[in-house]
């Protein structure tokens, strides 16, 4: 007879082992682990940026204007004597931050619609992907300058005008995905037992549909940060002085030929982190895809 | 209660539309009632697309008739209560694949306990240590004992088992259908079976209905079909078996292919790979005739046979 | 000379957790014209042992030992392009799921005229007539019409006769079919199996027909063998391994297929073996009935007599090995 304590353990134990398989294939796409500690590496600056930085990001010094990279200021200093290494980790907060909360709140209000357009059909689901479907029309980045124009500049318009284009994106997503998932037998089974709407949207289709949607998630990563960066950059971001890394490069684009480091710095940072993103993506989705699961 | 009919289909019709003006439609269940005892074994018979899957949903509730209903011991019902539950055909894609068997069969349970858990498993003939795996770790016979370990675990009245065993290898068919026997035996479920295949009907149903393009062409107590069937259609599929079954008196071999469903043929629906068909099948549509106390046939020319 | 020879294939997977010998040393031969069954569970190797002659094993599977003679010819010596000439041409494999070997895109016409351009270099425009009454010999109707048809139009049935139209088309001497009625209803079973009747008797084509199902195989095959965790365990005329089996096993499978009103089948007792982790000795010994003692240290040989053969302690001191 098997102890109730036994059981709880033994079926952890074997969740753990699964999850630690998928952690070793993760571990096998070399590039992909690499791009993950890219990532990790940035975003920790990021978050010492919101405690410390060598030098005052904001504070100018005229003195030491357009200096190039040197030991004192490995980054060089821009047209206002600031320390662009110190502006950097400062600015990742915002750049990496507001792209990061916006693609969550984005996502998750996405894969709600997603899920009751994808389970219910009819006439919620139709409206709800009709609806979807307008706003895909445009592309993301045009849809936030729209969004931005009619928001303004700052930190919370930012966030929205990044975070509502994406909801449709995700809706739409994750309604394709519901649909592959909701004719299987086991949903009938669930149904049977007079189990309801949300109930099996949220214990029968998510978890099924969930390696999709993180997949995805992490391309679109990218494109949040391209977005909250191009939107800085634009001027219809986050505002200067702060140093969010599109409005760095959007400031200093009058020095592209007489001090290019102050525009490429932040610029190739993006990039790299970005690509990152990209990488990491394709290395999440051999760890995650279900099917490889088979072959432990 | 001897004969309660506990589970009953009343003139159902279920169309699928084809366009979204509905006026092409696939008429998958065309008018049918149906009935099984407490106890007892209905198999409702036919090959692919006869309707009798469609017709095995409609009884589950899965399926809302067009027209028509289902009474659940003499009443109306819509939707579920749990006490018809559902096997199905194949055991890939009927457990959740992110669940453990733990969770899949105490979803079932009222308790959700361990020792119910247990006992589920037990009872379906495996080892209640298989809690802890997921679906893709057990092979086929397996998963499917589960599935009827979450079928029983509601403790229902009708289990309808939608071709059980179809997926299976031949070897591991009989273990199932054993195991099926048994439980009924302990626990007195009703079972209506799914199939297409004859010697699996033979073996473990008591009454059987035949079906052919989403209508009833025959129905009555097996051993009765089985040995003095009425309808060509039945004795089509009597003789294409290849299990140890009852053979009929006039062979009757295969041809042709299902008509369609959009446009069923005029009269009677078999009439176009039937041997024996005369002018009046096709301008008039045979309805169920009584040859004798529980046996019916929907053909013009039963008397003859 | 018989027209196939297969002489102790064997066939390992090498997978994380293993490695599995899913053919081991098998041998069997096929005459001209004639049918010759498969049977075994899943698991038993009779798949990969179908995809081995035609040398279709991809990785993590590889062809490990043996020869296969096809008109005296070893198909596992020879290049990939002569092997290619021979796949499809002289001989050629129907399988289980027809949906997935038809391309959705295109109608069947046009699939089946494909298999004429592969190795014919014949201009497709010419072929419709061709087309057409190779639809009329797997009896399907209105063939000028279906010519045109897409593979989702089609039921299973049709589509598995399409498949086999497509095997036929250059009039191979040998058909490989796996479990091509597996997936389809009992009727369209006994139809699919009087049309491969047919075709035999009318191209003296031979049959290397594999199934888990012995009372399928029984009404199409002459001879039969039967496979068990990669091994052959018995072979014979039809006839005799339905009637008088001899394999443990056999018997079993024998067993399983006799029905009757409300009692309990026979059903094999144990389970499936571990691939991984095959026991000592004879490998079907813990699921056996007359199982000894000495069955754990015995050592697999074959016991022939006129007819077939069987792998059974039982037999060692009758035949001849």
């Amino acid at each position: 007879m098997i102890k109730r304590e036994t059981l709880l353990k033994e079926m952890n134990e074997h969740k753990r082992t699964i999850k630690i398989a998928t952690w070793k294939t993760f571990k096998r796409n070399k590039i992909s682990f690499l791009s993950s500690l890219v990532i990790l590496g940035v975003g920790a600056l990021s978050v010492l940026g919101i405690f410390y930085t060598p030098y005052d990001p904001y504070k100018p010094s005229f003195s030491e204007a357009l200096m190039p990279p040197s030991l004192m200021h490995p980054l060089g200093t821009d047209w206002l004597g600031r320390d662009i290494l110190s502006r950097i980790i400062a600015g990742g907060k915002y750049t990496l931050g507001l792209a990061f909360v916006a693609i969550v709140i984005g996502a998750t209000i996405g894969t709600f619609l997603g899920l009751a357009s994808g389970y219910y059909l009819g006439l919620i689901g139709a409206t709800i992907q009709r609806i979807t479907e307008v706003f895909l029309i445009l592309p993301t980045l045009i849809m936030a300058t729209l969004f931005a124009a009619i928001l303004g500049t700052g930190l919370l318009s930012t966030l929205l005008a990044v975070a509502i284009p994406i909801i449709p994106v995700y809706a739409k997503l994750v309604h394709s995905a519901t649909l592959r998932v909701r004719n299987e037998d086991y949903i009938e089974a669930a149904k049977l037992l007079k189990k309801s709407g949300p109930y099996i949207m949220f214990n029968h289709i998510l978890p099924n549909i969930l390696h999709i949607i993180i997949v995805q998630t992490t391309y679109y990563m990218g494109t949040g940060i391209l977005t909250v960066s191009a939107l800085g950059f634009l001027g219809l971001g986050v505002p200067s002085p702060t140093p969010e890394w599109g409005t760095i490069v959007g400031d200093a684009k009058g020095y592209i030929f007489s001090y290019p480091y102050v525009v490429f710095i932040p610029g190739i940072l993006i990039a790299i982190v970005v690509v990152a993103f990209n990488i990491l993506g394709d290395g999440l989705r051999e760890a995650l895809d279900p099917k490889l699961r088979r072959l432990l | 209660m001897q004969f309660m009919k506990i589970l009953e289909a009343v003139n159902v019709h279920k169309y699928f539309p084809l366009d979204i003006f509905g006026r092409k439609k696939i008429r998958a269940v065309d008018d049918v009632s149906v009935y099984v005892t407490p106890s007892e074994t209905l198999a409702i018979v036919g090959e692919s697309g006869s309707g009798k899957t469609t017709l095995g949903r409609i009884l589950s509730g899965l399926i809302k008739p067009d027209k028509g209903k289902i009474l659940y011991k003499g009443s109306g019902f819509n939707g579920f209560h749990g006490k018809v539950q559902m096997v199905f055909q194949n055991p890939d894609s009927s457990l959740d694949p992110s669940w453990q068997i733990y969770d899949i069969v105490s979803e079932a349970t009222n308790n959700k306990s361990l020792e119910s858990v247990a006992e589920a498993l037990e009872t379906v003939g495996l080892n209640p240590a298989y809690v802890t795996k997921y679906p893709y770790e057990l092979s086929g016979g397996e998963k499917q004992r589960v599935a009827i370990a979450r079928a029983i675990a509601t403790e229902p009245e009708v289990i309808i088992l939608d071709e059980p065993v179809s997926a299976l290898d031949a070897s591991i068919r009989a273990q199932i259908l054993n195991l099926l026997l048994d439980l009924q035996e302990k626990k007195g479920y009703t079972y209506v079976l799914i199939d297409h295949d004859l010697g699996r009907v033979w073996h473990i149903s008591d009454r059987v209905v035949v079906m052919y393009a989403g209508k009833v062409v025959e129905e009555g107590k097996t051993e009765e079909v089985f040995q003095n069937p009425k309808h060509p259609y039945t004795m089509m599929l009597l003789s294409a078996s290849t299990s140890s079954i009852p053979k009929p008196k006039i062979h009757v071999d295969i041809q042709g292919e299902l008509p369609s469903l959009i446009n069923p043929p005029s009269g009677c629906r078999f009439r176009t790979r039937c041997p024996f068909a005369q002018e009046k099948c096709k301008t008039e549509e045979p309805q169920l005739y009584s040859t004798s106390s529980e046996h019916k046939v929907a053909c013009h020319l039963f008397e003859k046979f | 000379m018989k027209l196939l020879e297969v002489e102790d294939l064997s066939v390992e997977y090498h997978l994380p957790q293993g490695k599995v010998k899913a053919v081991d040393e098998v041998s069997l031969t096929i005459d001209k014209g004639e049918v010759v069954g498969v049977v075994g569970e899943s698991g038993s190797g009779k798949s990969t042992l179908a995809h081995a002659v035609i040398r279709l094993v991809r990785p993590p599977g590889k062809i490990v030992g043996g020869r296969v003679l096809f008109n005296g010819q070893d198909l596992l010596k020879l290049n990939d392009e002569d092997i290619r000439k021979i796949r499809g041409k002289e001989i050629s494999m129907i399988f289980q799921d027809p949906s997935s070997y038809l391309n959705p895109v295109y109608p069947v016409g046009f699939q089946i005229a494909e298999v004429y351009e592969a190795h014919n270099n014949t201009n497709m425009k010419k072929l419709n007539g061709e087309v057409v009454s190779l639809l009329k010999k797997v009896r399907i109707t209105d063939s000028e019409v279906r010519v045109g048809s897409y593979p989702y139009e089609l039921s299973g049935g049709m589509k598995q006769r399409i498949l086999i139209a497509m095997a036929i088309a250059l009039k191979p001497k040998l058909l490989i079919a796996d479990e091509p009625t597996s997936a389809l209803d009992t009727t369209i079973q006994a139809e699919i199996l009087s049309l491969l009747n047919e075709l035999k008797e009318e191209y003296g084509l031979s049959i290397l027909f594999i199934s888990h199902d012995i009372g399928v195989v029984s009404k199409i095959a002459d001879r039969m063998i039967v496979m068990y965790a990669g091994k052959v365990v018995e072979e014979g005329p039809v006839r005799r391994i339905v009637e008088e089996p001899l394999h443990p096993y056999t018997k079993a499978l024998v067993l399983a297929t006799k029905t009757a009103r409300k009692k309990k089948l026979f059903s094999i007792p144990g389970t499936p073996p571990d691939m991984f982790n095959l026991p000592k000795g004879c490998t079907f010994y813990p699921r056996c009935p007359y199982a000894k003692e000495t069955c754990k240290e015995w050592n697999y040989k074959m016991i022939r007599d006129h007819e077939g053969g069987v792998a059974c302690a039982i037999y060692e001191n009758t035949g001849s090995s």
